[in-house]
This record gives C-alpha cells, sequence and structure tokens, in this order.
C-alpha cells in the first residue's frame, strides 16, 4: 500500500474515531470534549497538508479491496462480479481535502468560543466530526457507490447540525426542508447511478470511464442531468437552492462549514470528478451552464434585499455556487479549472466570510440584522480587517484568489467548448453582470456592518471583539483567501493531463477526454490567451463598477437618495427579490401541495380499493368458513351424533330386555328349549 | 295294575324335572332356586337309574352316582355363593338381584 493511501486513511478516520470518543467520553470532560474533536481534525489536516506537499513527489495513488462478490461459484472466488471499493487520490482529491480539513479544523477552533455554553456543546462537536468524516470519505472514494453512502452520511449530519436549536420551530423546518430538498436531487443521482451500472456494468470511476462508449447516445444527457440533479440538490442550484438560506437556521460555524468545504462542495466535486462522463452531452452541459447562470444572478439579485448578515452570504454562496456550474458547464478544460478552482477559493473567502459574520453575532450578542449595526470597525479591527479581505476576494479584487478564479470562469466562458459558443458568450455577458452585482452586494454588507455611523447605539456600546480561538481562524482564512490563488492552480488543477478524470488513462480513457474541448494554455496567438484577455477586461470592469456603486450607495449622502429614489423606482422587481422570486411558494404549491395531493388519491385507493379488495376477499372467506362451519356442525357431526344416537336407542331398546332377573332369563332359556323341541319334534315328526 | 314299566319312570322323571324347571323359573327365594336344581338333577337321575335298570347296563347308574356328588358340589358352592349375596344384597329374593338389568 502506498504511502499516500496509509496517509489518508488515517485522514479518513481520525474525525469518525473523534466523534465517537466525543460521544463516549466527551460529557465527562471539563471542555466538554471539543479538545478531540479539535486533535481529530488536526490530525486529518496534518496528513491533508502532508499529501499536498508530498503531491509532486509520489503523485496519484489507487487502492481497492474487494467488498462483496455477487453470484458465481462459492467455492471459486475468481468467479461472479465482484464489487470493489477504494480510495484514489490525485490532483482534485488533494485540492479538496486540504480545503476541507483546513476549514473544518478553523471551524472546530472558531466553534470552541462561539459555541461556549450551549447546551448540546458535546453533540454539536460529534455531529461536526462526523460531518468532516462524511466529506473526506466522498473526495476520497474512487467509486460511485461509496461516494453517494458518504452524500447521504453528510445529509443526515447537516440534518443534525441545521436542526442544533431543535426547539426552535424555524431550525426544525429549516433542517426538514434540507433533507428533503437534497433528497429529491438524489432520486436523479440514484437514477443517473442505476444506469450507469446498466450500461456500463461498473460504478468505479475508471471503469465508468473506460467503458463510457457503451452508453447509447440518448443516455448521456439523462445520465449527465441525473448527476447534475443530485448536484443541484447538495450545492443548491435552482430550483433546488430553497434549502440553503433556510440552513442558516443552524448556528453559524455551521454555516461556515456547509457553505464552504462540505455540502455544497460536494454537488461541485461530484460534477467535476464525473466531469468526462458528462462533458459527452453537449447538451446536458448547456442545460448545467444555463441552470448555473440563472441560479448566480437570481441570488445575487435577492442578496440585496437581505438585512441579516447571515441571509446575505447565504444568497452569495448560492450565486457563487452558480459561478462554478456554468464554468463547469462549458465543457473544456479552462472550463473544469476554473470551476474546481473556484470552489477552493470560495471556500476559504467564505469560510472567512462566515466566521466573520459569527464573530460579528458573537460580539454584538447574538444580532444579525445589519440594519443595526453599522460603525463596528474600531470595535471589532480584526474581524473588519479579515472580513473586508474576503469581500475583496469574493468581489474579484486583483490579486485575491477570487480575482483569479473568477477572472478563469469568464475566460472558459468566453472561449467556450465550439458547440455552443454563442450561447456561451451570451452567459458571459449575464455572469459578468452577476459578478458585478457580487461586488456590489458584498460591499453593501461590510459597509453596513463595518462602516459608518452606529445606527444602534446599545448594540454598537456593548460589542466587542472575539477571543483568539475566533480570530485565529478568521486571520488564517483572510491569507488564504489571497493566497489560494497563486499556489493552487499551479500545483494541483494546472495539471489537467494527470488530474482529470480519465485523460490519464490510455485507450479508452484517452478518447474519452477527446469530448472535453481542449485549449492550449500557453499559445499567445491561442483562443484560450485572446478569451483570457476579455475576461480579465471585464472581471476588472465589473468588479470596480460594483464596488463603486455599492460604496456610493452606502457611504454618501446623495448615494443613499439615489439609492431610495431607485428602489421606489423599481419596486415590483425590489418586491420580487424581496420574497425570493416566489420560488419557496412556487415550490410549496407545485411540489408540496402536489405531493400531498398525490398521497391523498395513494391514500384513497390504499383505502377504498386495495382496503377494499383485501375486506371483500377477507369477508369471501368469513362467508365460504360460515357455510363450511355449517356443514360440518351439520351434515358430518350429525352423522357422527346420528350414528351415536343409533347406538345409544338401540341400546336403551334392548337393555329393556335386560331386566336383571336371573328368572326371566332363565325362563327365557326354558322357553327357548322348548320351543326348539318342539320344532325338532315337529321336524321329526315329519 | 300292570308292572312297572320304564314308562312310568321316564314319566315320573319328566314330572319330577318340569316341577324342578317351574320352581327354578317362578320361585323368588334363592334357596328355592337352589332346591328346584336339585329337582331336575335327580329328575335326571331318575332317568339314568331307569335306563340302566331296563337295559342291564351299569353305566348310567355310575353317571347316577356322579350326578348326585356334583349335586352336593354344586349345593356347597351354590350356597356360599347364596350366603355371600345376602350379605351383599341383604336380601335372598332373586328379583332383588338386578345389577345386570339394562
Amino acid at each position: 500500500m502506498a504511502t499516500g493511501i496509509l496517509i489518508s486513511l488515517v485522514l479518513l478516520f481520525a474525525p469518525i474515531v473523534g466523534a465517537l470518543a466525543i460521544g463516549q467520553f466527551g460529557k465527562k470532560m471539563s471542555n466538554g470534549g471539543d479538545i478531540i474533536g479539535i486533535a481529530a481534525l488536526g490530525t486529518s489536516l496534518v496528513c491533508a497538508l502532508a499529501l499536498f506537499l508530498g503531491f509532486s513527489t509520489f503523485g496519484g495513488a489507487h487502492w481497492e479491496f474487494t467488498w462483496v462478490t455477487i453470484g458465481g461459484d462459492p467455492g471459486d472466488p475468481e468467479s461472479g462480479t465482484a464489487w470493489n471499493l477504494g480510495i484514489t487520490i490525485d490532483g482534485l482529491t488533494v485540492a479538496l481535502l486540504v480545503v476541507v480539513t483546513t476549514v473544518s479544523f478553523l471551524v472546530h477552533l472558531f466553534s470552541k468560543g462561539y459555541m461556549h455554553g450551549d447546551d448540546r456543546y458535546t453533540d454539536f462537536f460529534r455531529w461536526l466530526g462526523l460531518f468532516t468524516f462524511s466529506m473526506l470519505g466522498l473526495v476520497l472514494s474512487d467509486n460511485l457507490l461509496t461516494l453517494f453512502v458518504f452524500w447521504e452520511i453528510m445529509g443526515l449530519a447537516s440534518y443534525k447540525l441545521i436542526g442544533h436549536y431543535y426547539f426552535k420551530r424555524s431550525a426544525y423546518l429549516a433542517c426538514k426542508k434540507a433533507f428533503m430538498t437534497t433528497r429529491v436531487g438524489d432520486v436523479g443521482m440514484f437514477l443517473a447511478m442505476l444506469a450507469l451500472y446498466h450500461y456500463t456494468g461498473s460504478l468505479q470511476f475508471d471503469d465508468v470511464f473506460a467503458n463510457a462508449h457503451k452508453i447509447p447516445g440518448g443516455a448521456h444527457t439523462w445520465i449527465g442531468l441525473g448527476l447534475f440533479m443530485g448536484a443541484a440538490g447538495k450545492s443548491a442550484q435552482f430550483p433546488l437552492h430553497i434549502w440553503l438560506p433556510d440552513a442558516m437556521e443552524g448556528p453559524t460555524p455551521v454555516s461556515a462549514l456547509i457553505h464552504a468545504a462540505t455540502m455544497v462542495a460536494a454537488g461541485v466535486y461530484l460534477i467535476g470528478r464525473m466531469y468526462a462522463l458528462i462533458a459527452l452531452s453537449p447538451v446536458a452541459m448547456l442545460i448545467i451552464s444555463i441552470i448555473g447562470c440563472i441560479t448566480a444572478v437570481g441570488a445575487a439579485s435577492i442578496a440585496f434585499t437581505r438585512t441579516d448578515i447571515k441571509q446575505v452570504l447565504a444568497y452569495s454562496t448560492v450565486s457563487q455556487l452558480g459561478f462554478m456550474f456554468t464554468a463547469l458547464g462549458v465543457g473544456s478544460n479552462i472550463a473544469w479549472k476554473a470551476g474546481l478552482f473556484h470552489l477552493v477559493t470560495h471556500a476559504f473567502f467564505k469560510a472567512g466570510l462566515f466566521l466573520g459574520s459569527g464573530s460579528v453575532i458573537h460580539g454584538c450578542h447574538h444580532l444579525q440584522d445589519m440594519t443595526k449595526m453599522g460603525g463596528l470597525r474600531k470595535k471589532m479591527p480584526i474581524t473588519a480587517i479579515t472580513f473586508g479581505i474576503c469581500c475583496l476576494s469574493i468581489a474579484g479584487f486583483p490579486f485575491t484568489a477570487g480575482f483569479f478564479s473568477k477572472d478563469m470562469i469568464l475566460q472558459a466562458l468566453w472561449a467556450g467548448n465550439g458547440e455552443f459558443d454563442m450561447a456561451y458568450k451570451v452567459i458571459f455577458f449575464v455572469l459578468a453582470f452577476a459578478a458585478m452585482m457580487t461586488g456590489c452586494y458584498m460591499f453593501r454588507a461590510y459597509l453596513l456592518t463595518f462602516e459608518g455611523q452606529p445606527r444602534d447605539k446599545h448594540v454598537h456600546d456593548h460589542a466587542h471583539e472575539s477571543p483568539w480561538n475566533m480570530t485565529a481562524g478568521l486571520i488564517t482564512l483572510a491569507t488564504l483567501a489571497i493566497a489560494a490563488g497563486y499556489y493552487w492552480p499551479s500545483v494541483l488543477l494546472d495539471n489537467t493531463e494527470a488530474v482529470l478524470p480519465g485523460s490519464a488513462a490510455t485507450g479508452a480513457g484517452a478518447t474519452m477526454v477527446a469530448f472535453v474541448k481542449t485549449f492550449d494554455l500557453h499559445d499567445p496567438h491561442g483562443v484560450a490567451h485572446h478569451a483570457h484577455n476579455v475576461a480579465l477586461i471585464a472581471s476588472l470592469t465589473v468588479m470596480s463598477l460594483g464596488i463603486a456603486i455599492a460604496c456610493f450607495w452606502y457611504m454618501t449622502a446623495l448615494g443613499a437618495r439615489v439609492r431610495k429614489a431607485a428602489r421606489a423606482s423599481i419596486a415590483g422587481i425590489y418586491k420580487l427579490a424581496f420574497n425570493k422570486y416566489y420560488v419557496d411558494e412556487v415550490v410549496e404549491a407545485c411540489v408540496i401541495q402536489a405531493t400531498i395531493f398525490l398521497a391523498e388519491i395513494s391514500a384513497w385507493i390504499d383505502s377504498t380499493i386495495l382496503d377494499g379488495f383485501v375486506d371483500g376477499t377477507g369477508s369471501v372467506y368469513l362467508k365460504s368458513a360460515d357455510v363450511s362451519g355449517q356443514v360440518d356442525d351439520d351434515v358430518v357431526d350429525g352423522a357422527v351424533t346420528l350414528a351415536g344416537n343409533a347406538a345409544w336407542g338401540g341400546g336403551a331398546l334392548l337393555g329393556r330386555f335386560q331386566s336383571g332377573r336371573v328368572r326371566n332369563y332363565l325362563f327365557g332359556a326354558v322357553a327357548s328349549v322348548a320351543l326348539f323341541a318342539v320344532v325338532m319334534l315337529y321336524v321329526a315328526g315329519n | 295294575m300292570g308292572p312297572l314299566t320304564l314308562a312310568h319312570f321316564l314319566v315320573l322323571g319328566a314330572l319330577l324335572f318340569s316341577i324342578g324347571v317351574l320352581t327354578v323359573t317362578l320361585r323368588r327365594n334363592a334357596i328355592g332356586v337352589l332346591m328346584g336344581i336339585e329337582l331336575m338333577l335327580n329328575a335326571c337321575n331318575i332317568n339314568l337309574v331307569a335306563f340302566s335298570r331296563f337295559t342291564g347296563n351299569i353305566d348310567g347308574a355310575v353317571y347316577a352316582v356322579f350326578v348326585v356328588m356334583l349335586a352336593a358340589a354344586e349345593a356347597a358352592v351354590a350356597l356360599a355363593i347364596v350366603l355371600h349375596v345376602f350379605h351383599h344384597a341383604a336380601s335372598i329374593s332373586t328379583d332383588d338381584y338386578t345389577e345386570m338389568k339394562g
């Protein structure tokens, strides 16, 4: 077994062992077992860094074992269909492992401060461990089956964590909604998995890619869309995004984890991992791009209307995930890299933003409404600066991580894939607009919270900076929100040939990758280079415009007047966005009510037709049993009774002759002999 | 009156036997019944002895001796049974012995 595999096994199992240990000993420990969780994640983080730094040395690795063998001769282990499970390590895996462990470690550390004094402190750390474990397992899986298992474990863990304050009605409704909505997507994903197994005979990534040519033409699109449906559920894409903003009901560290490292990253990862397969269908790719684009713009516009700081961040996540899917939907090597690169950079700055908002909420004694904040920069300098850096990163300020990834996304869209280039160019402009909105609403959040005059004196007076274990995470993440842009693409994701699934393989795998449009990134006169120039200009323009508009609106008196006038003039659109485009209501009316209606019909069929059938059968049996009983009583028993009665009556009749008197018997004997004698004499006489 | 012939003895025997049968069937007293049986046995003896005398064959007389002996034995056993039954039923009337009634 390669060293990398051993390290990855330690990395994978440390959080779950930690979670079990917390469950066992946590409540007895003075610190509620948090130290176990932090130590476990620390172990994972060290392992992930070891894999990351050693990746150029020992590269990727693959290890598998036979889990079960189905069918075949029991005596012959070689026969039958073997199901192999295993671990695969490549650039994509390592990139995500580092992201997940880093963010999760910092979230654990942050939670120690943020969740201090919570009634279910120990439980919280336990579920946090399971949550991380499921994400690590998902990333390390070399097949769709275990990926799906971890996918669902993650669903459970998110359910428990979002519903941490289960005694609040809104929290338990939110965790139920998150669980049920992602389940809708899982149906599509599971169907796609079944179809893949049907056509390729395996769920292992390498086998699936190698046998992808066996999938008939039309099925590519459906399989790709099925997988995307699962990804859309997990990664909150329209129209399955509705759970993510509601998931804010969970504690803020959980939001950071969900929005950055786990859960929403899983969907993007799935598409990235299955890229060579989904790219076989340009139609599916275009649909992914369009859905991503709708999500990006829609969620960004909703973010403007939120006053709750966490809600703004939630919609910003939905929007940024839309960016990733839009990029992935192009289907070229740049696009693949751009989407996953943005996943990585987004994880850092969004975790930083969430932990920053957590720090604000903590510092303001659980106040989340930005309209009551303002001027907090002087009270919480570290939080303000780190939050600001992360805002710059998400807006795409030059030389931050977000700048590079967003730039690459726009580049990929402009370059297209040679199939639907015009469509992607249209999407380019829409997405550039969304990028402008990103800068604008993020700075709206920053300015409302940290700059200007305090709007609520009481809140401002009592605000305080958070302890070191919370700010340490903020500083680390803010650093990464800049640094991630430099190191990540070159080391891991740039090496497309080694990373893009199937591309490293020969034979069938090599033909697979041909479906993903490959641009030469180093040709100074190539399409990619040209697209990069366009993207650079576009991203710089929209970034500056976005930030400038936000500063104008929220920092100057004229801007405030303009903003109010503008809001009045687009009151209709504002109301639409404020109500989240009524997607919740539409889902409620179309999906939930339809489901309830369907359930009622089913219940009616069940109670009336099926039960009626069963009841009818039952009553027929009852009737026939009655008849049978009657026959038994009257005919069979009657015969028996008759025989008995006949014997009884005969006995009584004959018993009359048995007087018991000796002389009667003797008289009978004598009379018989006399009669006999008379007969004999008579016979003899003749 | 002419000399005694075999027919006289046979008639006497038949009369005695008939009296015996009637005694057995009609008497209710168990002792009486036993006496009737003795009468019947002795009626047989008369026949046996009569035939023996008139045919000159000694066999009938020997039989008669056996029958007398048998009657004695029978009387002993039968009286013992009657005594026992009397103890049991406190009666010697055969009409009271109706345990075999159906």
